[in-house]
């Protein structure tokens, strides 16, 4: 089914197992973007690393393939582009700074502690295609959040806002093409990194980053300009960081 | 290599430059000028060339590198697919899943070799050619560096 009510075209299925799959699938077919695939039941939603995101009735989980012009070695820059769209768009949801509404490197949706959506961005240089293809997949806990024992989840709802799936996702459309269009094909990303930063938590924050050789707790000092985390630890070094799970400590 | 006269001559000159040729050869100079009775001879062979066709210039240069496609460097066998950016390399899509590729497996222009993870977005990495896969130069949730040797397809 398609719909034509956003900007951007919409291919709507009732169910799916994942929409950034199901994208990415309709790229490999010669499907032009930008387009979003929403489904009102994903079976097998996924998060990073293969974990399972849970998709609930009420939620919004959509994907938003495109092809871009970008130098794959760039691809990494969009998980800051989609962290400014999703704030932005729950900004235009009706949540604010006084829920608690920020940024966490280098996609988290926070509201306070509490992971109110996730992101997960896919990029692939398709067989045939001169353009790189890239998948933003958004889940957003609208109506309701799973319970995960030893992670802080909420919901819109339980913050007092009300939102339909639909009206999240034109929301989302318009955040999403204004991030994109600030991005440039990375050439704008310099803007993209000033935004996020707008959008994040204090310099100074105490975070802490688990990588796999061990994890480093430091103070947050911004964005190198390539978007790799900077964190300042005890004795004044500042370390980069360009992978690993950022919890505010 | 380029020879080049600036005045007419006879066969004395071509054996001249035969004669230059050949010690710019042995002496793995890129260049030998000589001025002598009104004549001017310059015998040059270009670095750039050497650079980038190393086996070509081998026979004549002597001082080119070991033959390209060595076993000892894979960046530099034809086969080799590298790293498209700076990130951590993923040999399947998940923990719990099998790996996208095996030494011996037979691939296609455009399957999946393995993801590179690189500020949380995941990016896939398809086969460029058809072939099968004679090496796998990485280990599953390694740091990878731009340009970096992953996976050699025959």
């Amino acid at each position: 089914m398609m719909s034509s009510a956003l900007g951007t075209r919409v291919v709507h299925l009732a169910e799916v197992g994942s929409t950034n799959a199901e994208a990415m699938r309709l790229a490999a077919a010669s499907e032009a973007g930008p387009l979003w695939v929403t489904a009102d039941v994903q079976t097998g939603g996924k998060g990073r690393s293969g974990r399972e995101w849970v998709s609930r009735p009420g939620n919004l989980f959509a994907s938003y393939m495109f092809q871009t012009a970008a130098p794959i070695a760039t691809a990494h820059q969009l998980s800051l582009v989609a962290g400014v769209a999703v704030f932005d768009a729950l900004l235009t949801c009706g949540l604010g700074r006084q829920h608690g509404l920020r940024l966490k490197w280098p996609n988290d949706v926070l509201i306070g502690r509490a992971k109110a959506g996730g992101i997960l961005v896919e990029s692939s240089m398709l067989p045939g295609q001169p353009n790189l293809t890239a998948v933003i997949g958004i889940g957003l806990n609208l109506a309701s959040h799973p319970e995960i024992a030893g992670r802080d989840v909420t919901s819109l709802a339980a913050q007092g806002v009300a939102v339909a799936p639909a009206d999240a996702l034109q929301a989302l459309d318009a955040a999403l093409t204004a991030a994109l269009s600030l991005w440039d094909e990375s050439r704008g990303f310099a803007a993209v990194r000033s935004a996020w930063l707008e959008r994040c938590g204090a310099v100074g924050e105490r975070l802490t980053v688990q990588l796999p050789q061990g994890a480093i707790t430091g103070a947050f000092a911004g964005l190198d300009l390539d978007g790799a985390l900077l964190v300042e630890i005890e004795g004044g070094e500042v370390r980069r960081c360009t992978y690993g799970d950022v919890t505010i400590a | 290599m380029t020879a080049k006269k600036d005045s007419e001559g006879g066969s004395g000159e071509h054996q001249l430059i035969r004669d230059l040729a050949e010690l710019l050869n042995e002496t793995g100079l890129t260049e030998i000028e000589i001025e002598k009775s009104g004549l001017k001879v310059r015998v040059a062979r270009t670095l750039s060339v050497m650079a980038s066709a190393p086996a070509a210039m081998m026979p004549i240069g002597g001082a080119a590198p070991a033959a390209a496609g060595g076993a000892g460097d894979p960046g530099k066998h034809p086969g080799a697919v590298k790293s498209p950016m700076v990130g951590t390399a993923y040999r399947a899509p998940d923990p719990a899943a099998p790996a996208f590729i095996e030494v011996g497996a037979k691939v296609s222009a455009g399957d999946t070799l393995l993801i590179i993870e690189a500020m949380k977005t995941m990016n896939q990495i398809p086969a460029p050619k058809s072939g099968t896969v004679t090496a796998i130069l990485f280990e599953n949730g390694q740091p990878v560096e731009f340009g970096e040797p992953l996976v050699i397809i025959e």
